[in-house]
């Protein structure tokens, strides 16, 4: 059982709260997608699964509060995928992914035989065999996510948070991503929690969305519940159309006001 | 997977070759000084125990030299230079800062404090003999309170830890120069213990600082995995469920212990504990498990001929050791940049 509760989760970073009175379950195997504008808090959400912010209310996976495991026995259970990870540039792929076994190795330990199958297992199951020796500066941004992912599943954790693991890639390898992060998430049984900003594609892998807006979730559900043009503009303030896709999903499409296309149309042409 | 494997180990081909160059260029040095004593005369006195090889022919006087006075200083260059640079490494580790050398917490000025005071307090009777010893406590203290400091400012993060070491490291140059200034006829000596100096006498100062630089050597190696992990930043590394903080705190107190050792003997030698690991990196590569092995091996073997040039340079004079290690690391290490860019 690896099912994820937050109950009345309040976090507080430097005097600000960040997140407050947050209730949200994750049930095991399942992935969900925390969607809301730039700030809201969904990154903090992330954290407070990984128990790395102090946390108000409670937060347990397979009913045991993260705050009571050891660090390394939460590292066994949940993998984080961070939004701006550190890539020491002159670390080569095979070093990084192997540092995903950290969890496992005593603290004077190493690696055994084990551990570099399982790195090597992460490496071909996302196909970077070819790039094994490639530094991490030397990757572009499709393969650099990908070596995240391979970290994150040499850790061999029940639990996979990810924070915006599509932000920087273009739409082909938006795509290869959520794909390869579905096919993992069934090949291996994991529970998924992702920060998404775009709202078609959260739509379309996950199976609940989450809004969080304002430090607060405040809307989940499956996604033609949560995403509604009323909601989205009132807490992203923007106008969107949302149209069926023809096959039972949906499609959020932001539309320009056509006033202010008329106003802007007027400045540019004076 | 053989790139994951090799990701893993320790690479041992680089260590044997550089722990054998060690072992050349202290032979070597063993046979370099005024008093002429061969090679072969160096072999038979080392080795003269074995069977097959002939005793020696090495005058009385010629043997004291080799035994009291060459081998000694040479197993001490050694230990310091490996120590410097091993230190050096560790700090770069634990800091993320390829700035950072051994010094960076307040040991040189807290040493340099120690050994002022200690020259200084000549006159009223403190045993020149302490000096390696007030300074070694100073090392000591002036780290000690920069931890203390940076956990009184709340977190324990590098950077913390880093500007307290800047704000300790001023006060203790401070009072320093203070107690320097009020003993002026002691000037010269205590800029000659700061410019870095190796002398011994016999086997004392090795025995005294080996005990120190082992242990903190063995912990600082045994850290090497960790060091890597630590690479990814604090919150990472806590997400990989390593500590951090801990792993901070116990690899300075060891590099301090080690570093704290090597300067009561050998002054304050810079830019060893800077350019070794460095100049190992970009030849090596990224990790520190290969990184620390090798930078304590060369490290060994660049003071050993440092000092080597200290002592025949200007004959019968000595060259302070830290103009030699600058003199010469600088260029060398411009060279090893100029040509491995692309590993940058």
């Amino acid at each position: 059982m690896t099912s994820i509760r937050l109950e009345g989760v309040g976090v507080e970073l430097g005097g600000r709260q960040v997140l407050s009175g947050v209730d949200l379950t994750v049930e095991s195997g399942e992935w969900v997608a925390l969607i809301g504008p730039n700030g809201a808090g969904k990154t903090t959400l992330l954290r407070s699964i990984a128990n790395s912010v102090p946390v108000s209310g409670q937060v347990t996976i397979g009913g045991r509060p993260v705050t009571s495991v050891t660090r390394r026995e939460l590292a066994r259970l949940v993998a984080t995928v961070p939004q701006r990870p550190a890539l020491p540039p002159t670390m080569t792929v095979a070093g990084y992914v192997l540092l995903g076994r950290a969890p496992h190795i005593s603290y004077f330990g190493f690696e055994r035989s084990g551990d570099v199958e399982a790195a090597a297992d992460a490496i071909r199951a996302l196909d970077l065999s070819g790039l094994a020796e490639r530094p991490l500066g030397q990757l572009s941004g499709g393969e650099q996510q990908r070596v995240l992912l391979a970290r994150a599943l040499a850790q061999n954790t029940r639990v996979l948070l990810l924070d915006e693991p599509i932000a920087s890639l273009d739409v082909g390898h938006q795509q290869l991503v959520l794909e390869l992060v579905e096919s993992l998430r069934r090949s291996r049984r994991l529970t998924v929690v992702a920060a998404l900003h775009d709202l078609t594609l959260a739509a379309q892998f996950c199976d609940r969305l989450a809004l969080v807006a304002g430090g607060r979730v405040v809307a989940e559900g499956a996604a033609d519940a949560v995403l509604t043009e009323s909601a989205i503009r009132q807490h992203y303030g923007a106008d969107v159309r949302i149209l069926d896709d023809g096959t039972g999903g949906i499609v959020v499409i932001p539309v320009r006001d056509s006033d202010q296309r008329a106003d802007r149309g007027t400045i540019a042409g004076t | 997977m053989r790139a994951v494997a090799a990701s893993s180990r320790l690479r041992i081909g680089p260590l044997v070759g550089s722990i054998g160059v060690l072992l050349v260029v202290a032979a070597a040095a063993t046979t370099l000084g005024p008093a002429d004593i061969s090679p072969r005369q160096v072999a038979q006195e080392v080795f003269g125990s074995f069977p097959f090889v002939d005793a020696s022919d090495l005058s009385n006087q010629g043997r004291a030299i080799l035994w009291q006075l060459r081998i000694p200083r040479v197993v001490l260059g050694a230990l310091v230079g490996g120590m410097l640079a091993l230190a050096g490494g560790a700090y770069q580790g634990v800091f993320r800062n390829p700035l950072a050398d051994p010094y960076l917490l307040g040991v040189a000025a807290g040493a340099g404090l120690g050994a002022t005071v200690a020259i200084g307090a000549r006159s009223a009777g403190f045993p020149q003999a302490l000096v390696p010893l007030a300074a070694f406590a100073g090392a000591v203290l002036a780290v000690g309170v920069t931890y203390a400091l940076g956990r009184t400012i709340g977190d324990r993060t590098a950077t913390t830890l880093i500007l307290a070491g800047v704000a300790v490291a001023s006060f203790f140059t401070a009072i320093q120069t203070y107690v320097q200034q009020r003993n002026t006829e002691t000037l010269r000596e205590v800029y000659a213990w700061i410019l870095g100096r190796l002398s011994t006498t016999g086997w004392r100062e090795v025995v005294s600082v080996l005990p120190y630089m082992v242990v903190s050597a063995v912990v600082i190696l045994l850290h090497r995995r960790l060091l890597d992990v630590l690479a990814l930043g604090d919150e990472e590394a806590e997400s990989l469920g390593v500590r951090a903080g801990r792993v901070r705190l116990i690899v300075v107190a060891a590099a301090t212990l080690g570093t704290a050792a090597a300067v009561a003997v050998g002054g304050l030698i810079g830019f060893v504990g800077i350019i070794v690991p460095h100049a190992i990196r970009l030849m090596a590569g990224w990790s520190y498990r290969v990184v620390l092995p090798l930078s304590l091996v060369f490290g060994a073997s660049f003071m050993v001929i440092a000092d080597v040039a200290a002592r025949t340079v200007v004959a019968p004079a000595e060259l302070p050791i830290g103009v030699v290690t600058a003199f010469f690391g600088a260029p060398f290490f411009m060279l090893v940049l100029r040509t491995s860019r692309e590993a940058l």
